[in-house]
């Protein structure tokens, strides 16, 4: 859940979505940064092929109670984007995703009250795409439409070592859409 | 006399309609003493994502760039789904939650720094707080999930243009995430406090036609 709802593009001066010109990736931030991109394309592969480190202490009224680990998690993603840009409009097509990876998967273990044992086993795959536009106004101000629409399946398996053993399957298939509007401004100053 | 303009600052301001969700469920329960049990059930479109307004302010200076970003998303609330089993006789219950999105904050801050017109080092600094409610309504005693995450992001990336059209971006971007999430009901209280360091690592190419 928690890499989900971060901003998960990779681009290196703190992920910004409303101004920086990142080139082709304007595609999926700010549609109106697209009047400022040369007609291009860029592709970027990212991912975590390791991320240990949770600990959890669960409480249960006031006591301690269990912990949980993560054994493995693996992430990777992609952004493959286009944009065409003319005088006065510009166009962006982006095959990426937004808060989100095309695989995804993670395997957890842990105790209930110090001695039944469960392991999680979570696995996602998704894919999505942005179309976006940008209108130039002036030299100085654009707006942009960006509409973005994926389909993920999320599968999880929780297995309980008790007696007897038991496993819950759950697979969630969802498609998600956002739209949103983008204003850019530039502020100038006369230097003499 | 020669009178330039010189770029001041940029704004960028982006205005998020949500996210909806469409979504199908497949429940099963398996026991190895062979007690067993499947169900299904799909949603309407739902916003599981607030809209939110994002407002960014670029500073050039002659070698270097500054970058502040904030994002405020509104609270909204959505329908989602759970189960429970019925250990017994391996019967799942699919039940309605209300979450609420009750505070959503994004602030980021970047810099930019380029050595020659071929080269630059960029690398940035994010903080995220996201506050969440869950009420299970449909069962009969009260039961919420309040959930609370806070990340903090680093990043830092180096881009090289390797020919006037063609340019070369490695990256890193960091998480680390706190997580705390309290469960209540009637007669329980759950707590669960944990943290992650997520690392990542990004190639890219960018290639104008």
């Amino acid at each position: 859940m928690l890499t989900q709802i971060l901003s998960a593009n990779g681009f290196s001066s703190g992920g910004m979505m409303s101004v920086y010109d990142d080139g082709p990736f304007n595609a999926v931030k700010n549609p109106a940064l697209l009047t400022r991109t040369h007609s291009s394309f860029g592709v970027f592969l990212y991912g975590s092929p390791y991320a240990k480190g949770e600990s959890s202490q669960f409480e249960i009224n006031g006591v301690d109670a269990g912990s949980n680990k993560t054994d493995s998690r693996k992430t990777f993603s992609s952004n493959l984007s286009f944009v065409k840009s003319s005088k006065k409009i510009s166009f962006g097509l982006s095959f990426a995703l937004q808060d989100d990876d095309n695989y995804k998967s993670r395997k957890s273990s842990g105790t209930y009250s110090g001695s039944d044992r469960y392991s999680n086993n979570e696995k996602s795959n998704a894919v999505g795409s942005y179309l976006s536009a940008g209108y130039k106004m002036t030299s100085d101000y654009s707006i942009g439409l960006r509409m973005y629409c994926s389909y993920k399946n999320e599968k999880k398996d929780e297995k309980e070592f008790q007696i007897p053993d038991n496993i819950r399957k759950s697979n969630i298939k969802s498609l998600n859409i956002s739209p949103a509007l983008g204003f850019h401004a530039n502020s100038r100053r006369k230097k003499i | 006399m020669q009178i330039a303009e010189e770029k001041k600052y940029e704004i960028g301001i982006i205005l998020s309609g949500g996210t909806f969700a469409k979504k199908k469920y497949d429940y099963s329960y398996y026991e190895s003493d062979s007690v067993n049990g499947k169900n299904s059930s799909s949603s309407g479109f739902e916003m599981t994502k607030s809209p939110s307004i994002t407002l960014g302010v670029l500073k050039r200076y002659k070698k270097s760039s500054l970058i502040a970003e904030t994002a405020i998303y509104i609270p909204t609330k959505h329908d989602d789904k759970t189960y429970s089993i019925n250990i017994s006789n391996g019967d799942i219950m699919i039940e309605d939650i209300k979450r609420s999105n009750s505070f959503r904050f994004e602030q980021k801050l970047g810099y930019e720094y380029s050595f020659s017109t071929s080269s630059a080092f960029s690398c940035g600094l994010g903080y995220l707080q996201i506050r969440q409610k869950e009420d299970f309504s449909t069962l009969s005693e009260s039961n919420r999930n309040n959930i609370d995450v806070r990340a903090f992001i680093f990043s830092m990336g180096f881009d090289k243009k390797i020919s006037p059209r063609t340019k070369f971006i490695v990256a890193s971007s960091n998480y680390v995430i706190f997580n705390k999430l309290e469960l209540k009901s009637d007669a329980l209280s759950i707590k669960i406090k944990s943290y992650e360091f997520i690392p990542n690592i990004m190639f890219a190419v960018i290639q104008k036609f």
